[in-house]
């Protein structure tokens, strides 16, 4: 059962991450960025298996280029920056599945990069998900001020002389970051998912950024326990799997607690 | 076009032509403000007024011209500047609570060391309750009406202690009454502040501003509060805005 062990080990570790990441891509409508980033990485797996170095560090170098990338083009134009962004995301894909082609016989292991494998996740990639956390939580701890003052309003935090374009491209960073330890886990096009759900839902009940990203991540935990338990006993796969659960309870938190919350959350603030 | 006195300009643009994609928002505009105004400028919806209020904060670059702000460059007196956005411009589900926008403010004293952040973030409950929103704090920022938005805006820029304040369409969007109040406050606030807005209307900035510039692509700037049949004729293109609204000069000269 170590696999087992080390499987719920990661989902624990990447949740943390993902929720303080995955609130931020949601407050700053950043989902399709994050998107086009994990699939642009795809291109550094495929170069990783090609030319025999270990892919999740293509996929690092690929991403992290694809952020930055992506982050000057958004930052600067105003216009048409989905389509950019959506070339760089097709591209990006398009090398990683000519370099798979070309190198015959690895084929096999490049799915689990698109499909997740959460269940061949060894130590390595435990410290890795470790480290990725302490950088997350730190940043957030340091720069939680400026971030949100960033996220809510650049141009007055520009004014008052917050260096905006540097923390929306570290921003972008982590979430590079992010994005390759969850394809670990959800594989590369399901990893918008785990990034959003968990923030979206938490938003529904708790209307502070710190609130959102606490609750996100209790959820994202949830979701990927539930998730590779109901895999393991139906033998499925626990990426798809995971996204489900999450999916559902996304769904029937807009049921539930349909307007509510907010009629709640002004009643209990009112003065006085 | 300044009168002769003893007032420093605060704010000075010559010549500025500005805009995008040849598409020109500004065409040759010279305009100065003088410290203890209370200028509006006023002209119809893209007819460069917020394009003027970039360049005054360095955020857009002028194509030609000269912009001097509190003697420099923009870039290096935005942070003097206490910036009022439009209060339409937010995300009405930004999870944010009305006390957490005000101290945004703050972070700007963050590199003057951990003592002055802290003066300021004791100075927010003074400058909430003078705006009257103390008792909003704790309320979300996207549940709060037009009004109370654009005070708990005012608050975020004054409790930067800044030189001048700047508000983008100040009372767009609502009822006479509020925006009666928020006249009432900048009036006062004028006491101490140098204050220049922007906005569509002429009906609302007539009563208290103390001078007006007229602003469509080109500037017809008048000094005096009260718009005369001659800059009327003048200034043809903008006030095509003002006549929609009745007889502006009338209601200009009833309240000078």
């Amino acid at each position: 059962m170590e696999f087992f062990r080390n499987a719920l080990l990661a989902g624990m570790l990447v949740s943390l991450a993902c929720a303080i990441i995955g609130t931020y891509v949601v407050v700053n409508r950043i989902v399709f960025i994050s998107g086009g980033i994990a699939h642009a990485a795809y291109g550094g797996i495929g170069l990783g298996v090609y030319f025999g170095i270990n892919p999740v560090l293509g996929a690092v170098v690929f991403s992290l280029l694809a952020a930055f990338g992506m982050g000057t083009v958004s930052y600067q134009a105003r216009q048409r920056v989905d389509t950019v962004i959506g070339v760089m995301w097709a591209v990006g894909m398009a090398i990683g599945i000519i370099f798979a082609d070309l190198s015959h016989g690895y084929t096999a292991g490049l799915m689990s990069y698109l499909f997740g494998s959460i269940l061949t996740i060894s130590k390595g990639d435990l410290i890795l998900m470790l480290l990725l956390d302490l950088l997350v939580v730190s940043a957030t701890l340091v720069f939680y001020q400026q971030w949100l003052s960033i996220s809510f309003d650049p141009e007055f935090s520009e004014i008052i002389g917050l260096p905006v374009k540097r923390f929306y491209l570290l921003l972008l960073a982590l979430t590079a970051l992010t994005v390759v330890v969850i394809m670990r886990m959800v594989g590369i096009i399901m990893v918008i998912a785990l990034l959003t759900i968990p923030p979206a839902i938490a938003n529904r009940f708790t209307q502070s950024l710190k609130g959102i990203m606490i609750l996100a991540c209790l959820l994202g935990m949830g979701f990927t326990i539930i998730g590779m338990v109901v895999s393991f006993y139906l033998n499925l796969t626990s990426g798809a799997m995971i996204i489900l659960v999450a999916g559902v309870a996304y769904f029937l938190s807009l049921r539930v607690h349909h307007g509510s919350a907010r009629n709640a959350e002004d009643l209990k603030s009112l003065p006085g | 076009m300044s009168a002769a006195n003893d007032k420093k300009p605060v704010i000075s643009l010559t010549g500025v032509t500005a805009g995008y994609e040849g598409h020109l928002a500004l065409r040759d505009v010279s305009l100065t403000v003088e410290e203890g105004d209370f200028l509006g400028i006023i002209g119809p919806n893209g007819g460069g007024k917020t394009t003027l209020l970039k360049i005054i904060l360095g955020l857009v670059k002028p194509l030609k011209g000269e912009v001097e702000v509190l003697g420099t460059s923009p870039e290096r007196a935005r942070y003097r500047i206490g910036y009022v956005p439009q209060v339409t411009d937010f995300d009405r589900d930004f999870p944010i609570r009305v006390h957490d926008v005000v101290r945004m403010g703050c972070l700007k004293f963050r590199k003057g060391g951990s003592k002055r952040v802290r003066e300021c973030l004791d100075a927010t409950e003074d400058v909430m309750r003078e705006m009257g929103v103390w008792e909003l704090r704790k309320r979300q920022m996207g549940r709060l009406s037009g009004g109370e938005k654009q005070r708990v805006l005012m608050a975020r820029a004054l409790v930067t202690r800044p030189d001048i304040l700047l508000l983008d369409e100040p009372t767009a969007s609502m009822d006479s009454r509020v925006r009666m109040t928020i006249y009432e406050t900048l009036l006062r606030l004028n006491s101490t502040l140098t204050i220049c807005l922007v906005s569509h209307d002429i009906g609302v900035i007539s009563t208290y501003v103390k001078k007006v510039a007229c602003l469509n692509q080109e500037l017809f700037y008048h000094g005096e509060k009260e718009l005369t049949e001659e800059v009327l004729f003048r200034t043809y293109q903008c006030p095509v805005e003002l006549i929609a609204h009745g007889v502006p000069h009338r209601v200009l000269k009833r309240h000078g």
